[in-house]
């Protein structure tokens, strides 16, 4: 084509608002990364695996109204959801610093606080299809299962309540260890790597530091006991462990602001990789 | 500090450190709307004030003001910057990432639709926009560049070596390109080290060196005086010692004196006899932006 035939042409007219930007930079993100094959595959792994046969359970008379049917699907579908997070979240800030096109956002009029909270944004939406939409799911299944009872629902109610609280606890955990792992290492599959290697190794530290001294304060080493103890207090059920509980949120906590400071710090504090 | 008023933008004691290492010194100046060519060799601080002002880098000390439009939540609204090093993601067609860079920059979702397809004609790309970036050649890339750095129609548009990788014809595509947008009404920053790249392109100049202001003013002003270059036999540091004490810029520039200040030719024979040096060629010397470039750079060296 030849380029002569068109001339600049100047735009006057509004300038759309922050939110709508914000919901552009979102939607677009969340598509790119929820649509890739690993996402997929990961998905429909652990809904064929976990979620389907439990969504039958559901559909057994009472069977989806108990604490414990809730608290072993988050026990069992764990890694699937670290695989999910390493698969979709290791390149959220990484591939930015990687291309280099974190310039391109941050010299657009998109804030640096808009940049970190959409990211953020996007990461727990991607998360929720994993870790809250099946509690969602199922729990909508055994309501209708029990002819929409409402009396049923009024007893049961807080064990939804229950798995969302655990739910959006695991993923805002999640969220901000993936953004903080891959604006820390700059490389996707470095992240994924260890975001996996993370939750898996802390739970053979844990095991080797019980076998050493006996202490079952040393499963506060791992991840994945530390967030079975909060499920366990979530869900009213028993503790298997003998500490008190405040210390597995503390910890998980402490692990999730200082993720988010790790965000700050180099999106804000650190001069930019351009 | 002044006000931003009628200029591109107005720095005022603006400098950034790393370590010992001053990038940019104290710099004070309103740089007027325009094609201003900001030039530099390597190292000079050009990248770091561009940085600096888009509000990449965080100034050491001072400040800076660009016009911010009315209504519009920051002034980068209504600025645009072509990066120097490679900034696309690959795995998103052109057409995808110029629109995207649009809607962030403000422009409702079929405006910006309609601009990006508007700037892609404007710079001459094909079919080829809506294949993914990662298949594309340098100079397509740099196209695609400029088209997110205009796509949201700014006044204020920073180019960053724009011309770095492309061969001669790509290089004469791109300076052509930049000059339409100049002579659109926008204003535009060229920050090089290639002098020619100015001269085509541009109306004022800037020179930068070692983090400080050499010069700010219009080209056709500066270069606009005319030299005498003079090749002497004899006492030729005498010679220049006279020219300048008669109020000329004398200084050696390879195998000739120039002689600035509109000296005239009777004026350098008078001064060759009072020297008694023996003139051997005398002809006029318009000044090139080469000249005065190794001529700043050089005396901010010493």
């Amino acid at each position: 084509m030849n380029r002569f035939a068109a001339k600049y042409r100047n735009w006057t007219g509004t300038n759309t608002t922050f939110g709508n930007r914000m919901s552009v930079f979102i939607s677009h993100e969340l598509k790119r990364i929820i649509k890739s094959k690993w996402s997929i595959l990961v998905l429909i792994l652990t809904y064929a695996l976990i979620v389907m046969p439990r969504i039958f359970q559901a559909m057994t008379p009472m069977m989806g109204f108990n604490s414990t049917f809730y608290f072993s699907m988050y026990d069992e579908m764990f890694l699937f959801i670290i695989l999910y997070a390493a698969v979709v979240g290791s390149g959220i800030i990484a591939s930015d610093f990687k291309d280099r096109s974190i310039v391109l956002y941050l010299t657009k009029g998109y804030s640096r606080k808009a940049y970190i909270l959409g990211k953020f944004t996007i990461l727990f939406l991607a998360f929720s299809l994993i870790t809250i939409l099946p509690l969602v799911i199922i729990y909508s299944i055994a309501l209708i299962s029990s002819d929409l009872s409402l009396s049923l629902l009024r007893e049961n109610l807080w064990i939804l309540g229950a798995g969302l609280a655990m739910g959006t606890f695991i993923t805002v955990f999640l969220s901000t260890l993936t953004a903080g792992l891959s604006s820390l290492l700059g490389d996707r599959r470095y992240t994924g790597a260890s975001l996996f290697a993370i939750s898996v190794l802390s739970g053979i530290v844990a095991d080797v530091l019980f076998s050493i001294n006996g202490n079952d304060m040393m499963w506060m080493a791992s991840i994945m006991d530390n967030f079975s103890m909060v499920g366990s207090y979530l869900f009213r059920l028993d503790s298997a462990y003998s500490y008190t509980r405040a210390y597995p949120f503390l910890i998980i906590l402490g692990i999730s602001v200082s993720m988010s400071y790790m965000v700050y710090h180099y999106i804000f504090r650190k001069e930019l990789r351009t | 500090m002044k006000e931003v008023g009628d200029f591109a933008f107005v720095t005022d004691n603006l400098s950034k450190s790393y370590g010992m290492v001053k990038a940019v010194n104290d710099l004070t100046v309103s740089v007027s709307k325009g094609s201003i060519g900001l030039l530099g060799p390597n190292g000079a601080g050009k990248s770091t004030l561009i940085k600096m002002l888009l509000g990449l880098i965080q100034p050491t000390s001072g400040q800076f003001r660009i016009t911010k439009v009315e209504g519009s939540g920051s002034y980068l609204d209504k600025v645009g910057y072509m990066p120097e090093h490679d900034c696309l993601p690959g795995s998103i067609s052109a057409v995808g990432l110029v629109s995207y860079m649009g809607q962030l920059s403000g422009l409702p979702s079929d405006v910006s639709m309609e601009r990006t397809h508007e700037i892609l004609d404007f710079v001459g790309m094909d079919e080829s926009r809506y294949r993914n970036i990662k298949s594309f050649s340098t100079g397509m890339k740099q196209k695609v560049k400029l088209c997110q750095a205009m796509v949201h129609d700014p006044d204020l548009v920073f180019f960053d070596e724009p011309t770095n990788g492309l061969d001669p014809e790509g290089r004469k595509e791109m300076l052509e390109l930049i000059r339409d947008v100049s002579k659109s009404g926008k204003t535009i920053i060229l920050s090089t080290h290639l002098l020619p790249d100015v001269e085509y392109v541009c109306k004022d100049v800037m020179i930068m060196n070692n983090g400080e202001l050499l010069l700010y003013d219009s080209l056709k002003e500066t270069l606009g005086s005319t030299n005498l270059a003079v090749r002497v036999r004899g006492d030729q540091e005498r010679f220049i010692e006279l020219m300048s004490g008669r109020g000329f810029e004398a200084r050696v520039m390879g195998s000739n004196i120039l002689i600035g200040g509109n000296a005239t030719s009777k004026e350098v024979y008078e001064a060759a006899r009072d020297s008694m040096v023996q003139v051997r060629y005398l002809s006029h010397h318009s000044r090139t932006l080469e000249d005065l470039f190794l001529q700043l750079v050089g005396d901010s060296n010493e």
